[in-house]
């Protein structure tokens, strides 16, 4: 871990030395902008079309609108106030954005939780041809489109739905219970979608450790369990942390479950920027919330990237 | 559960002599359709330096992983101090084995590795710094206490290694091929100091090496194995001075391994013709006297072969005989000297020589004297027709 970074340093004064160094003397330096020759900007062109005109511009703007004003029926007056951010300060939406952290983080829970067996399973115990089959069926829910899994989920848990049907029926309940519109429900449609980005990775973590260490720790004298703890969860701990992570970032932006699945209660910060845009008309404080949430993105990505780093860096 | 009378003989009879360590009894064991083993039966005394030798693929690793309780025997039992325990997992046996990958655990450095079999034990932090500390010392891995297992040199993994299996003390210590991966000088430094630890600590090694210059060295007994059958079990000397199988003369230490007919036997000695040419008498080593007119399998150690220029003088019982060179392989400090010993057989047979007490190199076709002494010819197993 140390080395990358220091690394990363002198790397970084290289680049901050080199355009006082460039001989302006030499034929052709002019076609040189920065360490990258022309040629090379030439050539990424398309790509950094691409960026700009889809990821910088968009952000830019959002930015700005951030710090504009609503005028009557939502006219934009174009300004820098910084009072979209205070609004966003009010208990009202800091309830929402705590609840989207709790139920991004409890997403992230149940499925580790869920998850670490299934890969376990898959990594140790199947045999290689039931292992691409399940592997297989790990992967569905990526090709089937949220908007059908939603609606059967609405199917199975609303009023007149098969659980109410089935519990009625078996006498468990006397009235139908409505399992719609609650947290359990839109946490429980968000580890369904969210549950195979735990899975891969950590089965891809246990796929890598050597079988012989284990054979070594139950030689050692660790029986099922100690060796599990001391040995295949430490060696999994990246997959862990990937997993959580492609989990917890885009749940925080998940407003579909909610949508559908939730109700006002239950509303989470996509659904709000959702509803700023939409329903209110209030752009500047949608852009706001916005901004808000790709802080939050852009941090929980960063942990991300610093795991990985350290992750190549041990190998 | 009450022994059966069987039972209870065999452990008074095993009381009274030196009571095996561990017994291999009638171990079966195969993978699909390969068996590897089948009926194998095998004493480990305790404290003593095992050696498992044999070819690449004949069993060696299927045995040790029998032992350590990675595999389940077919058939047979794992006797461990008196002790069933061919059913228990090898968390529950008192055993530890050496990986020749060595296995070390990448997420724990040195001091943790060599600790964990403590750990488990619930060993409180002193005595696990003690004795860690000491295994340590005793490995000359001392100041390599926080250093990660990718730190590590081979030669240090392979330390690492057997201390972690060193510090839990076990009555057994197994170890496949541990020096493989090390290049020749560091093995035969880590040979002496493993044989020195071994008789430090009293611990039971069973020790597999395709390396029968390894297994000579440092083994108080080998067990010379073939396709998953025990060819000879003994001392080193008694192994190269009386192999009982061809297979094991030329596996053990190189052979020239011949055919020879039987004419007349008697306790004392066998009266053979080697390859129809060659008339000697050899002493009968063992008392059952080989039947007359059988074909049986001789070897003659190239280095019991002598050769000279002129005819030799000395008047002791010897094979002599005029025979032409054909080819002499200059190897250093000694000399393969191929001869043409007889003149119908198409086996090669060649001799050892000091190359200081040859003068020069031999010609192809060269005449030279070709002398060995009759008890240099071992008396192998009967041969097959063919
Ligand atoms: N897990 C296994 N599955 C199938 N065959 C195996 C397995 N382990 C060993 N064998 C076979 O058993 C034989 C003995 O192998 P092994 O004990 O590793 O030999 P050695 O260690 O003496 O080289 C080999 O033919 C090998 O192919
Ligand atoms: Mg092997």
């Amino acid at each position: 871990m140390e080395p990358a970074v220091r690394d990363a340093g002198v790397e970084g004064e290289r680049t901050s030395r080199a355009p006082g160094k460039r001989s302006w003397d030499e034929p052709l330096s002019w076609l040189v902008v920065g360490r990258t020759p022309l040629a090379s900007h030439l050539l990424l062109s398309p790509a950094s079309l691409w960026v700009l005109v889809l990821l910088v511009s968009p952000v830019t703007l959002l930015t700005l609108l951030s710090f504009a004003k609503i005028g009557a029926y939502g006219r934009i007056l174009w300004s820098f106030s910084l009072a979209n951010f205070g609004q966003i300060m009010r208990p009202a939406y800091l309830w929402v954005i705590g609840r989207t952290l709790v139920y991004a983080g409890a997403t992230a829970l149940i499925c580790l939780l869920l998850g670490f067996p299934a890969a376990y399973y898959v990594a140790f115990a199947a045999d290689s041809k039931r292992k691409h089959l399940l592997l297989f069926a790990l992967m569905l829910p990526f090709w089937t489109s949220a908007l059908v899994a939603i609606y059967c989920w609405l199917i199975v848990l609303g009023r007149e739905g098969l659980i109410n049907a089935l519990m009625l029926r078996l006498g468990i309940l006397s009235t139908p219970f409505s399992f719609l519109n609650t947290p359990f429900s839109v946490i429980l449609g968000l580890v369904y979608f969210y549950l195979p980005y735990m899975v891969l990775p950590l089965y891809a973590a246990l796929e890598k450790i050597p079988r012989t260490l284990i054979e070594a720790s139950h030689d050692l004298g660790a029986g099922g369990l100690k060796t599990f703890l001391r040995v295949i969860l430490p060696l999994s701990w990246p997959g862990v942390a990937s997993g959580a992570i492609l989990i917890f970032v885009p749940c925080l932006g998940d407003f579909l479950t909610a949508e559908f699945l939730g109700g006002p209660r239950t509303y989470l910060l996509g659904n709000l920027i959702d509803n700023q845009f939409l329903a209110a008309q209030n752009w500047p404080l949608g852009a706001a919330l916005t901004v808000l949430l790709m802080g939050m993105l852009m941090s929980g990505l960063y942990f991300y990237g610093r795991v990985e780093v350290e992750e190549t860096s041990r190998v | 559960m009450p022994l059966t009378t069987e039972e209870k003989a065999a452990s008074k009879a095993s009381e009274g002599a030196l009571a095996p360590l561990l017994e291999l009894r009638g171990i079966s064991k195969s993978f699909g359709r390969a068996d590897v083993l089948s009926d194998f039966s095998l004493s480990v005394n305790p404290a003593e330096f095992l050696t498992l030798v044999g070819p690449s693929g004949c069993g060696k690793t299927t045995i040790l992983r029998l032992i350590a309780g990675f595999e389940k025997p077919q058939a047979g039992r794992i006797i461990l101090a008196g002790r069933d325990v061919t059913d228990l997992p090898p968390y529950r046996r008192d055993i530890h084995t050496v990986f020749q990958s060595y296995a070390l655990f990448p997420h724990y450095d040195v001091f943790e590795n060599v600790a964990f079999s403590l750990r488990i034990r619930g060993l409180d932090e002193e005595g696990i710094r003690e004795r860690v500390t000491e295994v340590l010392a005793l490995a000359k891995l001392s100041g390599l206490e926080r250093r990660k297992p990718d730190q590590l040199s081979g030669g240090q993994m392979q330390r690492v290694a057997l201390a972690r299996s060193l510090a839990g003390r076990p009555s057994l210590l197994l170890l496949d091929e541990p020096l493989g991966a090390l290049d020749l000088k560091l093995r035969r430094e880590m040979q002496m100091e493993l044989k020195n630890i071994q008789r430090r600590l009293d611990i039971a090694f069973i020790y597999v090496t395709h390396d029968q210059e390894e297994a000579t060295t440092m083994s108080d007994r080998i067990v010379v194995l073939n396709r998953g059958q025990i060819e000879q079990l003994g001392e080193p000397r008694e192994i190269y001075e009386k192999p009982r199988t061809s297979f094991v003369a030329s596996f053990m230490g190189a052979a020239n391994v011949l055919e020879a007919r039987v004419l007349s036997s008697s306790a004392s000695s066998i009266e053979i013709k080697i390859e129809d040419e060659i008339d000697c008498a050899v002493p009968n080593s063992d008392s059952a006297p080989v039947a007359p007119a059988g074909r049986v399998y001789v070897a003659i150690r190239p280095e019991r072969v002598a050769i000279h220029a002129q005819r030799p003088d000395d008047r002791t019982p010897a094979i002599l005989k005029r025979v032409q060179v054909k080819e002499h392989v200059f190897l250093g400090h000694s000399s393969q000297v191929y001869l043409k010993l007889f003149e119908k057989s198409p086996r090669p047979f060649w001799a050892l020589c000091r190359s200081s007490q040859m003068n020069g190199a031999l010609a192809p076709g060269q005449w030279v004297w070709a002398q060995f002494k009759p008890e240099d010819v071992l008396v192998l197993e009967p041969a097959e027709r063919r």
